[in-house]
């Protein structure tokens, strides 16, 4: 039985108490697993765990991988939030992700008079990137607004119109003659800032740090968000309150469509100088584990993309310094989603929690009935 | 007489963390009629629940013909010869009464089902405890008290001889109750011990052999009806002595705030469900609409309060048509709305009290600096209006879902109420809850109605509408079939009547519900 030691563990509520214990338990199962994976696998599994376990930390290269991950993981954290803070299961924002980096990158090379000035390149092409994905989220939208078409499968095709629309564009239109697959070069101006040498860490952390903030201002603390929260937790009781239920699920598809593009564009200006994605690249899916581990709440997405992004580095060096597979994270990363889900999960040591919550409750009346008679 | 079924020492905490039952003790003999009485909340559908299986309690044990049980589900209560007849009647409408009575243990020759024993099995049972029912009828046309007939002949034909009935009379017209009795006595004749779970007390008088009293999760007593009052039993389940009883003046009606005139509906399979309605609520008064459940009560306040289109006729607040108005213009012209489902439609259980209360406030320029929300003006409005509305709870942050049926109820009436209002639509306001509440909110709606609102009450509790109501319209068959402008001098019975579809005003009579100049 989980007991409380701390005082301060002591406050929190049951329930609170109880998420904790079980992200505790999920993560250290899909952790032991992973363990055991590696050692099965490795040919010097000391070396492999080693790396697996601590290698963002051991230098400045190895930890830029891991910063910038998390920065990615958190602006597609936010996104799936807003969107599944509203119930909408909005599964576009692959789409939105790779358009908004296609956006990010011609808007860099082709617009005129604004491509050379610095930081106002970067600028314009990340909300030019925004507006594409927020595009790519609305029509999912519009056709369940308009036909009753289930967003989650029109949502998921779009995913595909957007690649291969964008593949066509790139071939047909914006191909360097010189490479096989690539645009032409982004010159310096056009690109995120890197103010660390020798890495690729940009000033796309403080766009994530930013939107995270605004995404839970928005959330908690706007009369729209608010709405947005009350459309999510029962759309018949939103109506019955007067809201326009279509709208506000609209809104906050938008929103968090937005937020995808600009995560594109912000992988695009940050890490690369070309643009050469020929494939979904799988960051609105981490965006929905990322939403899950932080129960819809902009708030707790960082913590979360912190701990994913980290294991996702130390398994990229593991995978070159001791030769194990990196997809090991994703193995680990869907333990720990499923763990999450299953409603039952520890369902009786909750139960147990509560009755002895309750029962202390009970006691203490007792005493403080018993005291009173006394007096 | 030695005891048939033991519950002892029974606990059980649920998972929001309200204690339902504190070392609950229950005991019932062969062949009597044993009441559980307390009020709402107070913890007896819970014990029930775990009689029947559906819920597991955390500590305790239940002991069933001398034999101790563990109840892990209801098929396993059923093999113990448990039953139980919910308040809302688990049948499939589309199916026979001899096919919802067979239902999962159907009678087969071969592969195939075989009706004919089907029917064979459901006539013997309700010929040998005299339940007039049809074994080939359609379930979806039967009336609510033959309905329950049939869930009672359902738990017999399995064989159980102890009966739980969760509020049986609640769905009941008058006549049905009477009816309803000479059966359970015949039953117990028969040596079936039969559990009663009501709140009302002449039933319990009339009735029953034993008295179980619950409060607050705790067994108060038992006790021999014969040997108590019903105000004694009343006094055990409340613990004080409580005024059930509304003061209120006569009403002073004045100018119309809805009118509803000629109001027609159809369902979707084109069945008309409402047909001709036409009356008007005026300020300073309350307009009851009783009827048994399913006569076309929701459909028109899904109507009034824009949840569902006006397809004939026409609905009017205060001189605006209704069929062109959203349900926030329906809200800012003064119309609010205690809704019958208050946890699917009322509140969002995951969101806290705070929330709930302002949910439909939010443009209000008072909650709102420029872009943000004003978290000081919330808090303060949340915390004079939970004060206000006492509602009892640890802070306005509170999730809603943990609070018991009488403080969710408050905090809907407190959000309500506190909106600006002309209409006040109360469906079925003090459903569920505890007489603390109830009689919070009764008097509430008199105060808002002495304040010069209109109030439209529908109520399935006749006390509640006929000591509310200035003027009392009954609903049959989706039609208005009775208007009543002398409340005071109706008796139960015959307000049953009217229910039943026995008697039915003339149009002129019923004419005097509607005002409206043409």
């Amino acid at each position: 039985m989980h007991k409380p030691k701390k005082f301060s563990l002591k406050n929190l509520s049951v329930l609170t108490r109880y998420s904790i214990l079980r992200m505790t338990v999920a993560i250290l199962i899909g952790l032991s697993l992973a363990a055991v994976l590696i050692v099965c696998t490795a040919k010097d599994p000391a070396k492999a765990l080693y790396y697996f376990f601590i290698a963002p930390t051991l230098n400045i290269t190895y930890l830029s991988y891991w910063i910038d991950e998390a920065v990615l993981l958190i602006l597609m954290g936010v996104a799936v939030c807003i969107m599944f803070s509203a119930n909408q299961f909005n599964l576009g924002l692959e789409g939105s992700f790779y358009l908004g980096g296609f956006t990010a990158c011609l808007s860099g090379l082709y617009l005129t008079g604004i491509k050379d000035v610095p930081f106002l390149s970067p600028t314009v092409s990340l909300l030019l990137a925004g507006i594409v994905g927020a595009l790519v989220t609305l029509i999912p939208a519009l056709l369940k607004k308009k036909w009753n078409a289930s967003v989650m499968v029109s949502s998921l095709m779009m995913n595909y119109i957007c690649l291969y629309f964008g593949m066509y564009l790139l071939f047909a239109f914006f191909k360097d003659p010189a490479t096989s697959k690539h645009t032409y070069q982004l010159s310096e101006t056009s690109q995120l800032l890197h103010f660390v040498t020798n890495t690729k860490i940009n000033t796309g952390i403080f766009i994530a740090i930013i939107v995270t903030f605004l995404g839970w201002l928005f959330l908690y603390h706007t009369k729209l968000g608010v709405k947005v929260r009350e459309v999510g937790q029962s759309a018949v009781f939103a109506k019955y309150c007067g809201i326009n239920v279509t709208t506000v699920a609209i809104i906050a598809q938008v929103i968090g469509g937005f937020i995808g593009g600009l995560g594109g564009g912000v992988r695009m200006l940050g890490l690369f100088d070309r643009f050469n994605w020929t494939e979904l690249t799988g960051y609105g899916w981490d965006g929905i584990t990322i939403a899950i581990f932080a129960h819809n709440n902009p708030k707790n997405v960082p913590i979360a993309a912190l701990f994913i992004a980290y294991l996702r580095a130390g398994a990229s060096v593991m995978s070159y310094k001791a030769g194990v597979q990196t997809e090991l994270t994703s193995v680990v990363e869907g333990i720990i989603v499923l763990f999450l889900l299953a409603e039952r999960f520890l369902s009786g040591t909750y139960r147990k929690m509560i009755f002895q919550e309750a029962s202390a409750k009970r006691e203490d009346e007792q005493k403080q009935l018993a005291g009173k008679e006394v007096k | 007489m030695e005891d048939y079924l033991v519950m002892k020492d029974i606990t059980k905490v649920y998972d929001n963390g309200i204690m339902a039952n504190d070392k609950v003790n229950f005991s019932a003999r062969k062949g009597e009629i044993h009441a559980i009485c307390g009020e709402n909340g107070a913890g007896k559908s819970t014990l029930m629940k775990m009689l029947f299986g559906i819920e597991q309690p955390n500590e305790g044990e239940i002991i069933v013909k001398g034999e101790k049980v563990k109840l892990s589900s209801p098929i396993v209560a059923i093999q113990h010869g448990i039953g139980m007849v919910h308040q809302h009647f688990m049948l499939v409408p589309s199916l026979t009464v001899a096919e919802n009575v067979i239902l999962g243990i159907e009678p087969t020759i071969g592969m195939r089902f075989d009706r004919a024993k089907a029917i064979k099995m459901t006539e013997e049972v309700s010929k040998k405890y005299n339940f007039d029912i049809n074994p080939r009828a359609r379930v979806s046309d039967l009336a609510v008290g033959t309905k329950q007939k049939v869930e009672i002949v359902k738990a017999l034909v399995r064989g159980c001889d102890i009966l739980i009935l969760d509020e049986p009379t609640a769905v009941l017209t008058p006549q049905e109750t009477k009816e309803l009795f000479v059966q359970l006595k015949s039953l117990r004749e028969s040596g079936h011990t039969i559990i009663f779970i009501s709140h009302k007390l002449n039933e319990v008088k009339q009735l029953c052999d034993r008295v179980t009293v619950i409060r607050h999760g705790h067994t108060i007593g038992v006790y021999d009806v014969d040997k108590v009052s019903e105000a004694d039993i009343s006094r055990y389940m409340v613990g004080v002595d409580v005024d059930l009883e509304i003061h209120k003046e006569p009403a002073k009606p004045s100018s119309d705030v809805l009118v509803v005139d000629k109001l027609t509906a159809f369902n979707e399979a084109g069945r008309k469900t409402l047909s001709d309605i036409s009356f008007t609520v005026r300020r300073g008064e309350i307009v009851g609409i009783a009827g048994v459940e399913g006569n076309g009560q929701r459909e028109l306040v899904n109507t009034i309060t824009g949840f569902m289109p006006v397809t004939q006729g026409n609905v009017s607040l205060l001189g605006h048509d209704i069929s062109k108005l959203s349900i926030n213009q329906l809200r800012q012209y003064g119309m609010v709305h205690i809704p019958e489902d208050r946890n699917a439609m009322g509140v969002a259980s995951n969101m806290s009290i705070g929330e709930n209360i302002l949910a439909d406030k939010m443009d209000d320029p008072r909650y709102n600096n420029r872009l943000l929300t004003n978290p000081k003006n919330m808090k303060e409005d949340v915390d004079k209006w939970i004060k206000e509305f006492t509602v009892l709870c640890s802070s306005g942050e509170q999730r809603i879902g943990n609070l018991s049926g009488g403080n969710v109820q408050k905090v809907v009436v407190a959000r309500e109420f506190t909106n600006f209002s002309e209409l006040l639509i109360c469906d079925q306001p003090t459903r569920g809850i505890d007489v603390g509440a109830t009689e919070f909110i009764r008097n509430r709606m008199v105060q808002m109605r002495d304040a010069g609102k209109g109030i439209l009450l529908v109520s399935a509790d006749l006390g509640e509408v006929m000591s509310l109501s200035d003027t009392l319209l009954v609903m049959y068959g989706g039609q208005i079939v009775a208007c009543f402008r002398d409340v005071k001098n109706l008796t139960e019975e015959e307000l049953g009547y009217y229910m039943l579809g026995i008697k039915k005003m003339t149009p002129e009579q019923i004419g005097g519900a509607f005002y409206a100049q043409a």
